[in-house]
């Protein structure tokens, strides 16, 4: 037996937004094109900012990067507000049962205190980091120029904001309050913590907004995601014994495997573009990517020690392969 | 070994193990945990100046000596925020949705009734977007983590609202003409330049100016103004679309009004040479933004086939019942209510008629 | 003296909130539309966890508030038991 589903169907006038259809073509477009491409004003602005004169409200000079459509910065991953909410919202979910789960069983009592002690070190200060990270991105989402980048990095700058208050709860969790007033004076007192606060208070006085994209989520993330959630965490605190940890800190090493795919998506097409383009970004890749290795060299040492230098240099060869599928030798 | 359960929102249990040496871990209230989660994230900077970091806060004459003495009213942690946005989307999309597949455009009680909305679409849309861009912006260059915790927050809410309003309408699109060029002359028309020269403005000025035209003057003083009217223009001609994401935007607005409440308040306990560039400002930004409302007035006045009710009696209601008790409470500090508050009043029977001499 | 007021939406997750902020509100007057309900009080309202954990027979994280939330009047002042509009005179 067929059953026909008849609903009232009636012929649309057009299938879509005329700014759509002439980037896509005559179909329907996805919520993703519809909220993100030509939704910022793009002529005729009232004013010049009081701020900045030099500047106008939305200023695709700015940088130094020089992009034909700068909506070709397309995100692989067509977050716009409802998918980047429910996503995130989801991810949110499994971290608060995993802290759950590790603070109703006291798991981290049973890590030994010499572990404990790396964790807290290593971690806590970084919130810090994270907060300097979040500031960076809202940056280069105010001044960078077309939706389609300037989205994601507001995104990136609230999910920077999620991590630093992620490692903030594994402060208290592990050493309570103390932990972060030590975390705090380590960030601003501690000998091996002064060339990453050095770097992230240069980044902070970065106004080109692109420049700014790669010292902060190429080359420092780049690096910091890998070396700690990565090797120190899941790799060396888990092998002897606080696996714990790695629950804690699960939100950030998934994030930094999804967030690669957007990163490196803005590197490739923008260096794609141009050799102009090409050269600007190796530039500053290879110069903040060094300064990022010697910055994070002593806190890899906090618990790696000796096996720090070959961990990192392994890391930067990485990092270069990496660099090199989106097109940037350094 | 005695464990207690933990509640999830504090995170803080007390655990006594007979290996090891008791660890009782301080509970801490709402408030103090914020603080951890927010405003203890920032620091003083030693490689680089303030100034240097933060280059535009000085030169609007704003003197802040404290910002620990900022208040955030609603405290909300990433990971609340990223739990209840979620629960706000998923409602409104399947709502969306619903209407989409039920041909629900069929309902309203006339296409002339549409016009509404592309107003909307043209003038309101692009100005969720300039907010968003706006706060972004003072989320970055205001040098409290309390203070621009709050403005980021608002950045991805007004994101959110414009991106709510296009795929709320994009359906009309299809099936009415009118909305299908709203990219192309949202740069372009003259009736709806009013809204973007309102935004564009506020974005040209600094930081403090900006929270208190948008944040305070736009948020809090004139919001019911446009939210009621457009809403409920929308429920009495069978737009449930509107309804949907008028309710869904106006939740987040609670926080924003909030924000804009306390900027004021914080500005003006913060120093008494604030006060004189503050009321300016007021002044400044209500004629602004009433002179934005008239797109609303002439809207109810002549665009609903079914009328909810006239400018007037929506000034009366909201206009003067709003103000009326926030300038009370302002009275405190030395404000008054803003210059053109009278002439509000006294354009009530023709403002949406016509053009009021700029002399008055 | 100012009216403070507070505005949800009208559902079944709001029920159980208007009716504990009733409970605990004697001077709120409430006025009910199809899509929305308003409650006024006299410069001060308070909206209480426990009454409406009560109500609801579940814990209630006072934030949850926001998803239904319409519109407010009045400063906010938020612990972790209790949600507060008042004004200062």
């Amino acid at each position: 037996m067929q059953i026909d589903l008849h609903t009232l169907s009636i012929q649309p006038l057009r299938q879509g937004f005329d700014h759509l259809i002439r980037r896509f073509g005559d179909k329907p477009a996805s919520r993703y094109q519809e909220g993100s491409y030509d939704i910022q004003a793009a002529e005729n602005l009232h004013y010049r900012p009081t701020w900045d004169p030099d500047q106008e409200l939305y200023d695709a000079s700015i940088t130094a990067i020089v992009m034909q459509d700068w909506y070709a910065l397309k995100d692989p991953r067509q977050f716009y507000y409802s998918t980047y909410t429910l996503t995130r919202a989801r991810q949110q979910d499994t971290a608060e049962a995993n802290f759950d789960f590790v603070e109703s069983r006291g798991l981290i009592d049973m890590v030994p205190a010499e572990l404990r002690e790396i964790a807290l070190n290593v971690l806590v200060p970084l919130r810090h980091t994270a907060w300097g990270a979040n500031q960076n991105n809202a940056f280069i989402c105010g001044y960078g120029f077309g939706t389609t980048f300037t989205q994601a990095c507001m995104f990136h700058a609230m999910d920077n904001l999620g991590v630093a208050q992620y490692l903030s709860r594994v402060g208290l969790l592990i050493g309570d309050t103390e932990a972060l007033a030590a975390g705090k004076d380590a960030w601003l007192n501690g000998i091996e913590w002064q060339e990453l606060r050095r770097y992230v208070e240069d980044t902070l006085v970065l106004r080109d907004p692109f420049e700014l994209f790669v010292a902060q989520n190429v080359a420092l993330d780049g690096l910091l995601y890998p070396l700690v959630y990565e090797q120190i965490v899941d790799r060396f605190l888990s092998s002897q014994g606080a696996s714990s940890v790695a629950m804690l800190t699960l939100f950030m090493s998934d994030w930094f495997d999804e967030t690669r795919k957007w990163v490196d998506s803005v590197v490739r097409i923008a260096a794609s573009e141009s050799d102009a383009n090409r050269d600007l970004i190796q530039q500053w890749t290879a110069k903040w990517s060094h300064r990022a290795s010697v910055a994070l060299r002593p806190i890899v040492q906090l618990a790696l020690n000796d096996s720090a230098d070959d961990v990192i240099t392994k890391e930067l060869v990485s990092f270069k392969a990496r660099m090199k599928k989106n097109t940037i030798e350094i | 070994m005695k464990q207690t359960t933990p509640s999830p929102s504090t995170g803080i249990i007390e655990t006594e193990t007979s290996m090891d040496t008791t660890t009782a871990k301080k509970k801490l209230g709402t408030q103090e945990k914020y603080r951890y989660l927010t405003r203890d994230l920032g620091w003083e900077p030693s490689y680089q100046t303030k100034e240097a970091i933060y280059p535009y806060v000085e030169y609007e004459g704003i003197k802040i000596h404290d910002w620990d003495k900022w208040s955030d009213p609603f405290r909300l942690t990433m990971s609340s925020y990223w739990k209840y946005q979620a629960e706000k989307e998923r409602k409104f999309y399947s709502i969306i949705d619903a209407f989409t597949q039920n041909n629900g455009h069929l309902n309203i009680t006339d296409a002339r009734y549409l016009s509404a909305l592309k107003i909307f679409l043209q003038a309101i849309s692009p100005g969720e977007y300039a907010a968003h861009k706006g706060f972004a912006r003072v989320g970055r260059e205001f040098p409290g983590v309390g203070t621009q915790v709050a403005c980021q927050m608002q950045a991805i809410d007004e994101l959110r609202h414009a991106q709510t309003q296009i795929h709320a309408l994009s359906n009309y699109n299809k099936y009415y003409n009118g909305f299908h060029a709203f990219a192309d002359q949202r740069d372009r028309i003259w009736y709806t330049s009013v809204a973007r020269s309102f935004f564009d403005d506020a974005m040209s000025a600094g930081p403090f100016e900006f929270m208190l035209a948008i944040g305070f003057s736009f948020e809090y003083v004139l919001t019911n103004l446009l939210f009621v009217p457009f809403m409920s223009g929308a429920a009495f001609n069978g737009d449930m679309a509107t309804v949907t994401f008028g309710f869904s935007a106006q939740s987040d607005e609670a926080r924003h009004m909030t924000l804009g409440l306390e900027c004021i308040k914080f500005m003006l306990e913060q120093d008494p040479a604030n006060l004189p560039i503050i009321q300016g400002w007021i002044d400044k930004w209500f004629w602004r933004g009433f002179r934005v409302l008239g797109l609303v007035s002439t809207m109810m006045d002549y665009m609903l086939p079914k009328r909810v009710m006239s400018w007037r009696e929506a000034w009366e209601i909201y206009g003067e019942e709003n103000g009326g008790a926030l300038f009370n409470d302002l009275a405190r500090y030395g404000i008054r209510p803003p210059k053109g508050w009278d002439a509000a009043g006294e354009a009530i029977d023709h403002m949406s008629h016509r053009k009021i001499p700029d002399n008055i | 003296m100012s009216t403070v007021f507070i505005a949800f939406q009208a559902n079944e997750e709001t029920r159980p909130i208007i009716d504990a902020i009733m409970i605990d509100n004697p001077e709120a007057v409430l006025h009910r539309d199809p899509a929305m309900v308003k409650i006024n009080a006299p410069s001060h309202l308070v909206i209480r966890k426990a009454t409406i954990e009560d109500q609801i027979g579940r814990e209630y994280d006072l934030q949850e508030l926001q998803i239904n939330l319409i519109t407010l009047s009045g400063y906010v002042d938020e612990t972790d038991d209790t949600f507060t509009l008042h004004w200062n005179n």
